[in-house]
């Protein structure tokens, strides 16, 4: 079984969790998983439930993936299913889309989502607006996936994130997930739904290894899209966030905490779309919000959620304007110091929180 | 142990077989040597069908190619007659011509290698690709191209700039993010760019350089259609005509892989439509990361890519660099003499991984390497044929790699002791002007009825300054 193959290696916390309903029910240890393996693990299920479901993308195959995320699938599936394809992404995402059409579920790995941008048409003109513009005939259920955002010194052109593009998309769904519980739960829920979904991964998370609980484990585990995630609750301040950023604002909550600032934390796992309620109920319970994300500040997801608090009930409640901790306007440098300095740090979201509290920085 | 015993046996095979008109490369001579060993796959999936008769289990065979089917070629395709051809192959005699190829070559080696050792030693950062193993190609640049030759290449262009005139200090500063970096530590490993030697970029996104190269060639065109010319610090246009003997020509690199992407047809059409003086050179080394291009590639033959256009093409064995010299400076001189854009295409190997962070543990990369250094080294090649023939003493040979070493080391070190980048430089940057510049005040180059006076017919520049004098009364209500 692939599955038990892609957990070997992979240390067992050795945790129990806690029977189900008290009625005898089986309970398995909750295992540590990376956030590489938990997308394998929802690919190959995906693959073996639905006969339809293939994947395209440079290198995916015989090289188990440019990010070792498929890695072992060319070897269960055989090339039919796993396709390599020359480095043409405009060609082998327009393949997917018309493929899509006639009931294949293809799965488009671009290698980096900076390279989607050469196939950018065939995903909003093609894969997004197709349902709407058939009235409702032709139905495109095709998945994209691929890292997005930031890297480490991968400059300018490996290090955009496309999620405030792409999340402005009617027709098009955007999820992006923070642990392995996440990973996998959204590519089979992307996988499983009949409308094209953008899987925005990051690269500097699949070798972060997060508990799949049993549940996460078995095959049915499927994180519903639209529905955004509370990873902390808290009373005083709401931190938003998507992706790797996710992290960074649990950290900024553990600081706060020391002051006693209590912080709730949003994942919003679906970027389109966006989980509207989930942010109001939260801006209404604490009254404060940060937006935390990588990307560029104009027309950002950041300004959608200020958007939000504007027009909604969710202004009424709020004791502080909103702040917003974004990357820098500009394009990705490569010398470290800059590179740091154009990206959200610790610090920053610190900062941004104590704004909303009135609270001066510490010295 | 391998390496010597089948050096050792192509030195003799060569003295044995020397000819004085002629000179075989070194490696068809070993081929027919039992020395030459076939490459063992150690795949673990079905590979599909693309092995070689004469060596089972290769696959990707040498293609061991003579000057006379490069002269052929040339004939052929580019329309030279045997006495053009008899000109280029006075390299072969050249001495001071061949030694500085070989230079060339060394540097491009020391510098990539130096590359490697410091990106071990965590001094570079991010992504890095290296030439090792496609070292004619900086070769057939140092020997072929000029100063103001427009070049644009890919995300494996170290070895590129350099040739092309590039500092090698300041690429190796641009690599550790050094101030004194061609591009002050923004760019990295990937983007070089250098506006004095015409050397721009450095492009990370497959094939996206080739579009651009088009606009380069363009604007030899239109300098010339306009007499007009870069000033000195290339910073804007003097109304200066290019030189009358102005043989610019706009120079781009690709693999063969990124040669399928759909832009290779676009770009073929247009400078054959507008015959653009645009050299494309395909760097054929058979793989993207780890994907054999024949895999997914219907024709390998990116050469004869342009016939549909009538744009020509060569193809070059990339192991015997004094004939990617010779038949690559007789493909730039066409492009040079206003015939049109060309094809070059080198067989190369590509010695070492797509980037440090790729393990390449699949589909017999491992023994290609292994094989291509010691096989297909096309400095090993250069060094064989050119002692063997008597051209060169290892003494000569060795003082030039010194030579080489000691620059590459100096380069290192003049890295490493520049400073970083001030963090304000990443805002600097985000415009060429400040943000606020009101461009409706910035004046037209002074010169600008001149030019329009040699470019446009009186009667047409009546048409049009009628028509803006119309449109002006409008607004006026």
């Amino acid at each position: 079984m692939l599955s038990s193959v892609l957990r070997k290696g992979v240390a067992a916390s050795g945790r129990r969790v806690a029977s189900i309903g008290g009625g005898g029910v089986r309970s398995m240890a909750t295992i540590d998983m990376a956030v590489r393996e938990a997308i394998c693990q929802g690919l190959d299920e995906e693959m073996e439930r639905d006969e339809n479901v293939f994947i395209m993308g440079e290198e995916v195959a015989q090289y188990q993936g440019a990010y070792k995320v498929t890695k072992g699938l060319f070897q269960k599936y055989g090339d039919k299913r796993v396709i390599d394809t020359p480095i043409t992404e405009m060609g082998f995402t327009g393949l997917g889309v018309g493929a899509s059409f006639h009931d294949l579920k293809p799965v488009i790995e671009f290698m980096t989502i900076n390279f989607s941008m050469q196939a950018i048409d065939q995903v909003v003109n093609g894969a997004a607006k197709q349902f709407y513009m058939s009235g409702g005939d032709l139905a495109c259920p095709i998945v994209f996936r691929g890292p997005n955002g930031f890297s480490a010194g991968t400059a300018a052109q490996h290090s955009q994130c496309f999620g405030a593009w792409y999340s402005s998309c009617p027709g098009l769904k955007v999820v992006s997930p923070y642990s392995s519980e996440d990973a996998k739960g959204l590519i089979k829920a992307a996988i499983r739904d009949p409308n094209p979904v953008m899987v925005l991964e990051h690269e500097l998370m699949y070798g972060i290894s997060f508990p799949m609980s049993d549940e996460a484990q078995s095959k049915d585990w499927v994180v519903p899209i639209g529905q955004a995630k509370i990873e902390r609750e808290g009373t005083d301040v709401t931190i938003i966030s998507f992706s790797k950023p996710v992290g960074l604002a649990l950290e900024a909550a553990e600081v706060m905490a020391t002051k006693g600032v209590s912080c709730e934390v949003i994942n919003l796992l679906s970027l389109r779309p966006l989980d509207r309620k989930t942010i109001i109920a939260s801006a209404k319970k604490t009254g404060r919000v940060v937006s935390l994300e990588q990307g560029w500040p104009q027309c950002g997801i950041s300004s959608e959620i200020a958007a939000i608090l504007m027009e909604t009930d969710a202004f009424n409640y709020l004791d502080a304007p909103m702040e917003r901790v974004t990357g820098a306007d500009v394009p990705m440098p490569y010398a470290a110091d800059l590179e740091k300095a154009a990206l959200p740090q610790l610090e920053d979201v610190v900062a941004a929180i104590e704004r909303t509290t009135y609270r001066s920085m510490a010295a | 142990m391998k390496f010597s015993a089948a050096c050792l046996s192509l030195c003799l095979a060569t003295a044995a077989a020397f000819a004085p008109a002629q000179y075989q490369t070194a490696k068809t001579l070993s081929t027919a040597s039992s020395l030459a060993s076939p490459l063992r796959m150690s795949t673990t999936v079905e590979a599909p069908a693309t092995t070689n008769e004469e060596a089972p289990g290769m696959m990707r065979p040498p293609i061991d190619m003579k000057w006379e089917e490069v002269a052929a070629q040339l004939q052929e395709a580019f329309g030279y007659s045997q006495t053009e051809l008899d000109s280029y192959t006075m390299l072969d005699s050249d001495k001071e011509g061949l030694m500085k190829l070989y230079k060339a070559m060394q540097t491009a080696r020391a510098f990539e290698n130096a590359c490697n050792q410091q990106y071990m030693q965590g001094k570079i950062r991010g992504f890095m690709h290296l030439d090792n193993g496609q070292e004619s190609i900086p070769g057939l640049l140092d020997y072929a191209l000029k100063p103001d030759d427009k070049k644009i290449s890919y995300y494996r262009e170290h070895t590129h700039a350099i040739a092309s005139g590039v500092d090698m200090g300041e690429v190796m500063a641009e690599l550790f993010m050094k101030d004194t970096g061609t591009c002050r530590g923004a760019g990295g490993s990937m983007h070089i760019f250098d506006k004095e030697t015409y050397f721009q970029g450095g492009w990370a996104l497959v094939c996206e350089q080739l579009p651009y190269a088009c606009g380069l060639a363009k604007a030899i065109q239109l300098d010339k259609h306009l007499g007009i010319s870069d000033d000195a610090e290339v910073k804007a246009k003097d109304n200066v005509p290019p030189p009358a003997d102005d043989d610019r020509i706009s120079v781009v690199f690709i693999g063969e892989g990124g040669s399928q992407n759909g832009r290779m047809a676009e770009v073929l059409n247009s400078a054959s439509k507008d015959n653009l003086p645009l050299l494309i050179i395909v760097i054929d080394n058979g793989r993207a990361i780890n994907t054999f291009t024949p895999d997914v590639a219907k024709n390998s033959d990116v050469f004869k890519q342009g016939k549909h256009y009538g744009v020509p093409g060569l193809l070059v064995d990339g192991n015997n660099p004094a004939d990617v010299a010779k038949g690559g400076k007789a493909v730039i001189d066409y492009i040079r003499s206003g015939k049109g854009p060309a094809v070059l295409q080198v067989h190369t190997y590509r010695f070492n991984g797509h980037s440090p962070a790729d393990p390449e543990h699949e589909r017999g990369r491992k023994d290609e390497k292994a094989w291509a250094r010691s096989e297909q080294d096309p400095i090993k090649n250069f060094e064989a044929i050119y002692t063997a023939n008597g051209m060169f003493t290892e003494e000569e040979l060795k003082a030039t790699r010194k030579e080489v070493l000691a620059e590459v080391k100096a380069c290192v070190k003049f890295a490493d002791e520049s400073p970083m980048p001030p963090v304000e430089l990443a805002k600097e940057l985000e415009y060429p002007d400040a943000a606020d510049t009101d461009y409706n005040l910035k004046e037209g180059p002074a010169w600008a009825d001149e030019v329009n006076a040699r470019t446009i017919s009186p009667e047409k520049m009546e048409t049009v300054q009628a028509h803006i004098a119309d449109l002006q009364a409008k607004a006026k209500d």
